[in-house]
């Protein structure tokens, strides 16, 4: 198996690409050989798509699992009995959702990786305000993404308060007696984009409760959508950040709920990095790597799912690579951007009809 | 009142008490007119379904058609067919509609939800020549509607049908089958299908490379079309004959060339292609591998011959690959689901007579390779115009 402890005491954006490479491989086939042995369905995609895992040479021959399969079946590679609980994808739309299987060990691994990519923005200790409320975090057997991302984040706070209460309803009050009281302090606030835009700004524009500048960080993820429909963009997104919560140093991040812990943090430039973690590959229309700044199908791996076969995977987000070592932000590896879902496509044929 | 829900397209939605004679002259003359009407027309050229529905209904065609019933003088239309038309094929609506007409029937035509530009010039032909004052009595018979999914609605036309055409795969038939009809109501239920080709690999070796490319271009429009998911698009491609392994990958890049240029594997194609192939390595319970070189055509390799290939579901341009000695071995594969038989290189009789000999029950078309998306009155088993009509005994 992995040396995890190895693997932790790394600087999780330190290593040049070609360094990473041969070390990313060779734990990633450790990983694929593990899920391979146990999880039958991964072993027929294995065999039925793929070429041998033994035959690979680099990271990006292994066989993937399509995100679509965790919505079609019910995948895990340890017995029942070991898993501890099962994050289900928030599923909008009337979609169906994904079940991830976590055992004790992966729902480890993944916060100390969530842990170590935001200590890179969070170097000590600080208070944390949650956009949710405390109750969510009760339900233990089945808990969304975000709060996986709490439990690691708990991690790194001093204290850790919640911006609503049980019923819902805000609580700003908490947010401004703390800043009234130590003005000049580091903290974080931690939320989905769409609640922070939705339930947070909103409700401060409307209360017409503004902060003045602070040393706030504003940790986000999960995805623009929502406010897409409103043609809110990143560059307006923080603009109305600052202006009614005072806080500059704002991080976004792009993460699965099927590779919880590893996520891609977005630097001050704009740019989604890979982490020691994980690894992104962008494949074309005939699944060959796609060239720098071309669009194509997002693959991402991460070395943390051990219950799961969601260490590597096809996802249906688009997104084209920008760069790899050469970020101005200092970060190593591959540099990313995100630019949407692919469209489905137009239903033909004699069946599914009737509509 | 249901009826306001219904919005009606072309036509009134009257209940007609009256039926015709199958191959009526009027309706004949009618459908000439249309079909000049379209060939004249060079605005329809590019769409080639319109084109070859216009020539199908030509007064010549449906003529020698109408030879074919030897009792057409003693058949009539049953009174008003229902037709539940599939979402997705727009030409098939139309046909849906003649063959309704032709035996004689008054007819209620559910269109597809979405505004198809087919359907919409069809219409537009349809209601110019109906205008006519000698179509007055036909243009009562043809009723084009649209409504929202409702329970409602289609019990209550189907309370009226003498005959429903359930286009549109199992999940359509199920649905239709809980709304009560008349006793003597006939339903014709298209139901989910699975079609395959047959190709002697033995002849396709002794083809010049330009008639082999006419093969496969045939095949090409065979299968690509409708992104292979048409009831008689084949999903599985049978080998007859020694395992010629150069001439397979031959016809393979043939295909894969042309497909190349001329469809459209964009990044959503490629990701359902995936996930569907994905699903189907998952679920079935028969070994394969799967190869391609170029990911606009990927070929499935089976591990052992058996009926269970109807479960999977090949799409975009994918094939499962059977190999098998002669035309007898086909027993192990062929079920009750197949329906269309497209072939090469092998002599049609001896495929009849496989189906007879071994009394199979799947198999409801056979026909050459290129000629399987091509609409017929003979379709998925049925004599459609005769199941449409009575025939008055004597």
């Amino acid at each position: 198996m992995l040396n995890y402890k190895k693997i932790f005491s790394l600087k999780p954006f330190n290593l040049i690409q070609k360094d990473k490479e041969k070390w990313y491989f060779r734990n990633q086939i450790k990983l694929c050989n593990h899920h391979y042995k146990k999880c039958e369905e991964y072993k027929r995609i294995s065999d039925r798509i793929f070429k041998n895992i033994n035959y690979c040479k680099a990271s990006h021959e292994l066989p993937f699992v399509h995100v679509k399969n965790f919505k079609e079946f019910n995948l895990k590679s340890v017995k029942t009995d070991k898993v501890s609980r099962t994050l289900e994808s928030s599923g909008t739309s009337n979609q169906i959702t994904s079940k991830i299987n976590i055992d004790r060990k992966t729902s480890l691994l993944q916060s100390t990786a969530l842990l170590k990519i935001f200590s890179n923005i969070i170097k000590k200790k600080i208070n944390f305000f949650f956009i949710d409320n405390p109750s969510t975090l009760s339900r233990l057997n089945s808990l969304s993404a975000k709060n996986a991302a709490i439990r690691g984040f708990s991690q790194l706070s001093k204290k850790s308060k919640y911006l609503f209460d049980n019923k819902n309803n805000f609580k700003l009050a908490e947010l401004y007696d703390f800043l009234k009281k130590k003005p000049k302090e580091e903290f974080a606030i931690f939320g989905f984009t769409s609640q922070i835009w939705f339930d947070l700004i909103q409700k401060i524009k409307k209360k017409k409760i503004y902060f003045s500048k602070n040393n706030g960080i504003l940790i986000h993820g999960g995805g623009w959508k929502k406010l897409q429909n409103q043609s809110v963009n990143r560059v307006f997104f923080n603009k109305n950040i600052l202006n009614t919560l005072g806080i500059k140093k704002i991080y976004n991040y792009y993460g699965m709920v099927e590779q919880t812990g590893s996520v891609f943090l977005e630097c001050e430039y704009g740019f989604f990095h890979t982490s020691i973690f994980s690894e992104i590959y962008i494949r074309d229309h005939n699944l060959n790597l796609a060239p720098n700044n071309k669009i194509g199908l997002i693959q991402i791996l991460s070395l943390l799912p051990l219950s799961y076969p969601g260490h590597n995977l096809l996802t249906e987000d688009l997104g084209l690579i920008v760069g790899v070592d050469d970020c101005k932000c200092g970060r190593k590896g591959k540099y990313f951007l995100i630019k949407g879902r692919v469209p489905g496509t137009e239903k033909r044929g004699c069946s599914d009809v009737y509509e | 009142m249901f009826m306001n829900k219904i919005k009606v397209v072309l036509g009134k939605l009257n209940f007609n008490n009256k039926t015709y004679k199958i191959f009526e002259v009027k309706t004949i003359n009618f459908l000439d007119e249309v079909s000049q009407e379209i060939i004249k027309n060079k605005k329809y050229s590019k769409y080639t379904d319109i084109i070859t529905f216009a020539f199908f209904i030509r007064k010549k065609n449906l003529v020698k058609i109408s030879k074919d019933y030897k009792n057409k003088d003693r058949m009539i239309g049953r009174g008003l067919a229902y037709h539940i038309a599939p979402s997705n094929i727009p030409i098939n609506s139309a046909y849906s509609l003649i063959f309704g007409l032709l035996s004689g029937n008054s007819n209620i035509v559910r269109l597809p939800s979405k505004n198809f530009i087919q359907i919409k010039l069809l219409c537009d032909i349809f209601f110019k020549i109906l205008k006519k004052k000698k179509y007055l009595e036909l243009s009562k018979r043809i009723c084009l509607i649209k409504y929202d999914r409702s329970d409602e609605i289609s019990s209550e036309l189907s309370k009226k049908a003498d005959v429903r055409l359930i286009w549109g795969g199992d999940e359509t038939v199920n649905q239709f089958q809980k709304y009560a009809t008349a006793p003597r109501c006939i339903d014709l239920k298209f139901a989910n299908r699975y079609s395959i080709s047959i190709i002697d690999v033995n002849k396709l070796a002794k083809l010049s490379d330009d008639n082999l490319k006419i093969i496969v271009n045939r095949f090409y429009n065979d299968s690509y079309t409708m992104d292979q998911k048409g009831c008689s698009s084949p999903q599985a491609l049978i080998w007859i004959g020694k395992n010629k392994k150069k001439n397979k990958d031959k016809f393979f890049n043939i295909l894969s060339e042309i497909a190349d240029k001329k469809y459209d594997n964009d990044l959503a194609v490629t990701n359902n292609k995936i996930s569907s192939l994905s699903l189907t390595a998952i679920k079935s319970e028969i070994n394969f591998i799967s190869q391609y070189k170029n990911f606009n055509l990927m070929r499935i390799k089976l591990k052992k011959i058996s009926k269970e290939i109807e479960k999977i579901h090949p799409h975009f341009g994918t094939f499962v690959e059977i190999n098998i000695n002669n035309l007898n071995e086909l027993n192990k594969i062929i079920s009750k689901k197949i329906q269309t038989i497209t072939f090469y290189g092998i002599n049609k009789k001896k495929i009849y007579d496989f189906v007879f000999n071994y009394g199979i029950l799947g198999v409801d078309r056979i026909v050459p390779i290129g000629r399987a998306l091509d609409m017929n009155i003979e379709w998925d088993g049925y004599d459609v115009i005769a199941a449409l009509s009575r025939v008055i005994g004597k």
